[in-house]
């Protein structure tokens, strides 16, 4: 399986005379920055629609939203991804519009600057969001210490220059698989040919698409806490080798961490609505893609609970199979996620399983196999995947806060607890 | 029992086959239903107009706090029912949330599940108990809430900035409350707050996505039918008298990293027919990439975010401006930027295109939310909450379109150049 290159995903969608477009140069993303120029795809996304020789940054804003659209550029870790909204009347002129500004694209050095400042900028806002600096600090910590979000780094964004972002956007163009997303009330074969401008003659001998990085591994019960002196209330990340994409266990982990961590789910049951030491309390299951998926647990007591929540949730999750609260509502899960099925009709639903079936080789199952996969999972099973997945003894255990304080509250839960602890400068330098 | 009878109000076309059916039952609960059957699922939302303008003087966060209740136990379920039975039946997205103005209960729902919807979201409407020990237990996870905002410095600079502009009207106070008050609350005002509030005659729900009308209303006949309504409420409020000075302050908050900047002045709310105006001016700042402020704050690397809107009230509306400052720059350089693009505006300097593309904007963003059920949802209930009419945004929408460069001129030069505003700044706690 894969994707193939020019392969268009589609829906139709009749409601309203609008087009949606994606134009995903696949291996373009992130993971093709060096270390040294961190935020380089998304400084060259952002830089696209800022001058061409014949229009100005202001020229081209306007022409797109006189005709209705939005276009924009963005950059996941994997794809360099150029997005379209418009009128449907309008889309073959902005369509046109598009390929004028990346054939002749021409990253002017002044809006370069103008962008650098605003990235480096943007550190300083999002150190004030607790829970954006808690999410860096997962991630910080899970990819090996690398960038804060896909901003980049100070000294990453400080190093850019135009012949950076010129040489990163030709090889993101002729990255070697294009593929298109539409959702439209235009046929497919009409958007087929649309896409045929950006198609047609294109070079692949640019960006591939490299295997994504595997999360960090944790060997033991390892703390990260970024310090935040004063804070009001404390949060926390902990996380876990998940598994892969195609593993069968995957219908029994779904329900597994809906029983355990939904709205309904145990640990939300537990420590928000019996004892009120926090607003939330959930668990989460980060997907599988090409890399092995991961399990985590997310919760914000506050300053006073904290010393209650942290014992109360290790616990839980290392017991958490044999509460008889939770086998009860293991029990009922069967149903909730056959009831589920209808939203995977949803249009954008299925054309991201789509993409997720070439891409990932999730198959996409209509509702009889669906619901057969779903009444497979029993009491038995279930508690067979608990014991082969889930690892309260190796978590990685992510937390925002005062330090001085969480470190009191670990060494009197388990003084085996590695701890480190992290200035919140140091997920953006 | 008599479960009641119910008439259809106005159909309000929305775009081909697109209406939203209006009906109203004998008990005055309000009902509007959106058909679109594109997924089999449909949304569930119980508007009722009571927010936290409505608290008694002094009792700042019941409504919030109360809507907190509403997820724990009635007569007929027990704490964790309520979630179970949504879960189980497939129902997600379950949540609420409280306003100045309103308080909204939403899930969604496969679309064989009517008769789940309906039954929970009524008996929650008239079979709830509020019991002791679980009011007791619910302010922790409340007052956490609020400590989790108090770490927020945007969330501060509102507070403080509402505070600021508003001195008799219950706008002033924030939604979720002090955390005193929160303590102080006793099961007896959260009941009463219930009585008085929770009735038909003070709710609409809206239902939008793959449904029968006539299901709809059948299951809705039938489960909130027998509701007696309850006495209305006028809310217990001060006007907001004339603002005759100018006022400003320096805030400043221990994890602010940024400066920002609030200007805001009173304007007339949304049924006044200045008000599409005053929204497309909001517009022609910043709404879109070419949008005045954008073109010259954002792009220009002076700020990191800025926005400025007409905010929709009940009662009093204001016009506001909003800057997230970058290093380097100065709140003067900030306000001489939009003081020139206001004057510009006010003298007339307003062309066709950018008149267009405000129109062009506000269609985009109203096709994409009639693709999307909740969003959609939103738009109709905000409008009945504000205004008594669900209908009445997307006509201003029209209104909107035939604003003209004179409408512009003459607001800005009513409300902003001969008004008076607040200005609050807020610093970081090491720049104090």
């Amino acid at each position: 399986m894969g994707i193939a290159n020019h392969q268009l995903y589609y829906q139709q969608d009749m409601r309203v005379p609008m087009t949606h477009m994606s134009l995903v140069y696949c291996g373009g993303g992130t993971q093709q920055e060096a270390e040294e120029k961190a935020g380089l795809a998304r400084a060259t996304a952002k830089m696209l629609f800022r001058g061409t020789p014949a229009m100005n940054r202001e020229e081209i804003s306007r022409k797109f939203e006189l005709l209705g659209a939005e276009v924009n550029a963005h950059v996941s870790e994997t794809d360099f991804v150029v997005s379209i909204s418009c009128f449907t009347k309008n889309v073959s002129t902005v369509l046109d519009i598009l390929l004028t500004i990346m054939n002749d694209a021409d990253f002017p050095s002044t809006e370069l600057e103008f962008l650098k400042k605003n990235e480096i900028n943007k550190f300083d806002a999002a150190l004030q969001d607790a829970e954006r600096v808690l999410s860096a600090g997962n991630q910080y910590v899970l990819y090996g210490g690398m960038r804060f979000g896909k901003i980049g780094s100070r000294k990453g964004i400080a190093n850019l220059s135009r012949e950076d972002v010129m040489e990163y956007f030709s090889k993101v163009r002729a990255a070697s698989i294009l593929f298109f997303t539409s959702i439209s009330d235009l046929s497919k074969e009409n958007i087929e040919e649309h896409t045929k401008r950006f198609a047609l003659g294109r070079a692949t001998s640019g960006f591939a698409l490299k295997p994504e990085v595997q999360f960090k591994e944790s060997r033991g019960r390892e703390a990260f806490i970024v310090n935040s002196d004063g804070a009001t209330n404390d949060r926390l990340i902990w996380s876990q080798r998940g598994i892969e994409a195609i593993d069968d266990r995957r219908f029994d982990l779904n329900l597994i961490v809906d029983a355990l961590g939904s709205f309904e789910g145990l640990l939300f049951d537990v420590l928000r609505n019996k004892n009120g030491w926090c607003y939330g309390a959930y668990a989460f299951i980060t997907p599988a893609t090409t890399r092995r998926g991961r399990i985590g647990f997310y919760s914000d007591p506050s300053l006073e609970t904290s010393s209650l929540l942290i014992p109360e949730l290790l616990r839980l999750l290392e017991r958490f199979s044999t509460e008889k609260d939770f086998q009860d509502r293991l029990s009922q899960r069967n149903a909730t996620f056959k009831n589920r099925y209808p939203y995977q009709l949803d249009l954008k639903y299925r054309l991201s399983s789509e993409v997720s079936r070439d891409r990932y080789s999730i198959p996409i199952l209509g509702r009889d196999a669906y619901n057969r996969r779903i009444d497979a999972v029993t009491q038995a099973s279930a508690q067979k995947v608990i014991k082969e997945v889930f690892d309260s003894r190796n978590l990685c255990m992510v937390f925002y806060g005062d330090a001085e304080r969480i470190q009191k509250i670990l060494s009197r839960v388990d003084a085996t607890i590695s701890i480190t602890v992290m200035d919140k400068e140091s997920l953006v330098e | 029992m008599n479960t009641g009878s119910y008439h259809q109000l106005e159909e309000i076309p929305l775009l081909g086959n697109l209406t939203v059916k209006q009906f109203a039952l004998d008990n005055g609960l309000r009902v509007a239903i959106v058909v679109d059957a594109t997924t089999p699922i449909f949304t569930y939302q119980t508007w009722f107009k009571v927010g936290s303008a409505d608290e008694p003087a002094g009792r700042q966060g019941l409504a919030h706090l109360f809507e907190h209740m509403m997820f724990r136990k009635t007569s007929r379920y027990e704490m964790g029912e309520f979630e179970r039975i949504v879960n189980n039946n497939g129902g997600t997205g379950i949540n609420a949330y409280t306003s100045r103005d309103q308080t909204v209960y939403f899930f969604t729902f496969p679309n064989d599940k009517l008769d789940i919807a309906t039954d929970l979201e009524a008996d929650r409407m008239t079979n709830l108990l509020i019991d002791a020990e679980m009011f007791e237990t619910e302010k922790g996870a409340v007052i956490t809430e609020k400590n989790r905002g108090l770490d927020d410095p945007g969330r501060y600079l509102w507070e403080e900035v509402y505070k600021s502009a508003y001195t008799k009207h219950n706008y002033r106070y924030s939604t979720i409350g002090e955390v005193q008050s929160i303590r102080n609350f006793t099961v007896e005002e959260a009941r009463s707050f219930y009585r008085n509030y929770y009735s038909p005659n003070n709710a609409l729900i809206i239902v939008a996505g793959d449904v029968e009308p006539e299901a709809v209303m059948k299951s809705i006949v039938e489960k909130y039918g027998s509701f007696q309504p309850s006495p209305p409420q006028a809310r217990d409020v001060t006007d907001e008298p004339r603002q005759m000075d100018e006022r400003a302050s320096i805030v400043t908050h221990p994890k602010a990293t940024s400066r920002m900047l609030v200007k805001l002045w009173h304007v007339p709310n949304i049924l006044h027919p200045d008000y599409p105006a005053l929204a497309s001016v909001g517009r022609l700042l910043s709404s879109g990439k070419s949008a005045i402020l954008y073109e010259r704050i954002l792009n220009k690397a002076k700020a990191t975010e800025v926005f400025s809107d007409a905010y929709m009230s009940r009662d009093l509306g204001t016009f506001e401006f909003f800057v997230q400052i970058s290093a380097g720059e100065t709140f003067e350089e900030i306000e001489t930027i939009f003081s020139e693009a206001i004057g510009e505006l006010a003298d007339g300097k307003v062309s066709e295109e950018q008149l267009s593309i405000v129109k062009n904007n506000l269609q985009r963003e109203v096709y994409q939310a009639i693709t999307v059920p909740a969003r959609l949802a939103r738009l109709l209930g905000d409008s009945f909450i504000y205004t008594g009419d669900l209908s009445y945004q997307i006509k201003s929408i029209r209104e909107i379109e035939k604003v003209l460069t004179q409408d512009v001129q003459r607001v800005i030069k009513e409300y902003l150049l001969a008004g008076k505003s607040t200005t609050v700044k807020l610093l970081p706690e090491k720049e104090k």
